[in-house]
């Protein structure tokens, strides 16, 4: 029985020896030479107001909470953006505008006027918020109409630069 | 008197003995000779274990459908041993997932730096993974004249964080002997699909080589 006790410490103490050693020896193998490099990069993505410029105005406040807003939106990127605004689909080249009156008839007590932009697949998606003056809207609803400009532009149409550069020329 | 003679007949003996001993070891003939040797170890060495210090890129107002090419950079091997790279890009973003994005390369092998025309060529073909009419998201060729090797390729790993441009073997593009070189130029895209969570997100990313011995049973990681 002793015997017995003393070969299976004997085995135990070999066993021992023979992990630490195959650990060290698997250790020494992983003694490849390595090398590393590396380098960085960062973009930031746009917003809206690094695609395009937008600029809505009131012209008029027109009989009965009638209103003309001239709506014109640049594509100040140097990609093509496919944008929809009031159910028009519109594809703006680099530097392109589009330019538009809409008229609409609001309610009497109303503050702002909102339009929905839509650009490329929803990358942009926001309203243009259009501030009105209760004050000029109140007026109109006894039959008054209310100019805010002294011409009532109404256009329907899209510019380019160069087409935009040949009506400044012309005037 | 018996036993002082034999006292003295050992004595005598065992004194012949070692003095003949003695005298005997200064006659043989001795010869010697030694031979030195000194091995210094390989040196395995890109970029000077450096990192690169020029960004792969650096870009704002990044817009769907954009793409945004990078700069050219450079590994070099500055070692003495010829090597296996893995090259691998890592990017994130801190909104939205990484699936909007199509990552492309190309790279270019040389001794000798080829000319501008080259890298202008390179850029082409660049373009053309991501925008070209054949739909091949990989391309190889080699200007003997030039001695320059091409490679590139259009990765899109989904969401995956991790994208493996090529790991070195035998005689493959990714194998850099001593005193060549490898210019990478990486660009991204952002599909036209990518909704309104993409705006004024940042993108970041990161290319990392490693190189390892050719030897068998080499590994990458120590």
């Amino acid at each position: 029985m002793i015997y017995k006790k003393k070969a299976f410490q004997l085995l135990l103490c070999c066993l021992f020896v023979y992990l630490v050693g195959s650990s060290i020896a698997t250790s020494t193998t992983k003694a490849w030479f390595i090398t590393e490099s590396q380098s960085q990069g960062k973009v930031v993505h746009a917003t809206t107001e690094d695609l395009l410029d937008v600029d809505a105005t009131v012209l008029s406040y027109d009989t009965d909470c009638v209103i003309w807003i001239e709506m014109k939106i640049k594509n100040i990127s140097d990609v093509a953006i496919p944008i929809e605004i009031d159910e028009r689909s519109i594809y703006l080249a680099p530097g392109e505008v589009f330019s538009e009156v809409f008229e609409r008839k609001v309610s009497c007590e109303a503050n702002e006027l909102r339009f929905q932009l839509i650009g490329f697949n929803r990358f942009i998606d926001e309203f243009i918020v259009v501030p009105l003056q209760p004050s000029l809207l109140k007026k109109t609803a006894v039959n008054r109409s209310v100019d805010i400009e002294i011409e009532k532009q109404v256009k329907n149409q899209v510019q380019t630069p160069d087409k935009q550069a040949s009506d400044l020329h012309e005037q | 008197m018996k036993k002082w003679k034999k006292a003295l007949l050992g004595t005598t003996f065992a004194g012949v003995l070692v003095a003949s001993t003695g005298l005997g070891t200064y006659a043989w003939f001795t010869s010697e000779t030694e031979a030195h040797g000194d091995m210094e170890n390989g040196v395995l060495q890109i970029n000077d274990n450096s990192n690169i210090e020029t960004p792969i890129f650096s870009g704002v107002k990044f817009a769907p459908s954009q793409l945004e090419y990078g700069n050219w950079v450079t590994i070099e091997n500055t070692g003495d041993l010829d090597t296996f790279l893995r090259a691998t890009y890592s990017h994130s973003i801190d909104k939205a997932s990484l699936d909007a994005y199509e990552v492309g390369y190309m790279a270019m092998k040389y001794t000798v730096t080829p000319d501008q025309n080259t890298y202008e060529e390179s850029k082409i073909q660049l373009e053309n993974l991501f925008n070209g009419e054949t739909n091949e998201r990989t391309f190889t060729a080699a200007n003997t004249a030039e001695g320059v090797e091409f490679s590139g390729e259009l990765l899109n790993g989904g969401n995956s964080g991790e994208l493996v441009f090529g790991e070195g073997e035998e005689d493959s593009f990714w194998q850099l002997d001593e005193g060549q070189y490898i210019d990478i130029m990486i660009a991204i895209k952002l599909d036209e699909s990518a909704g309104n969570e993409y705006q004024g997100a940042q993108y970041d990313a990161t290319f990392r080589v490693i190189g390892k011995q050719t030897d068998d049973g080499a590994a990458y990681e120590q």
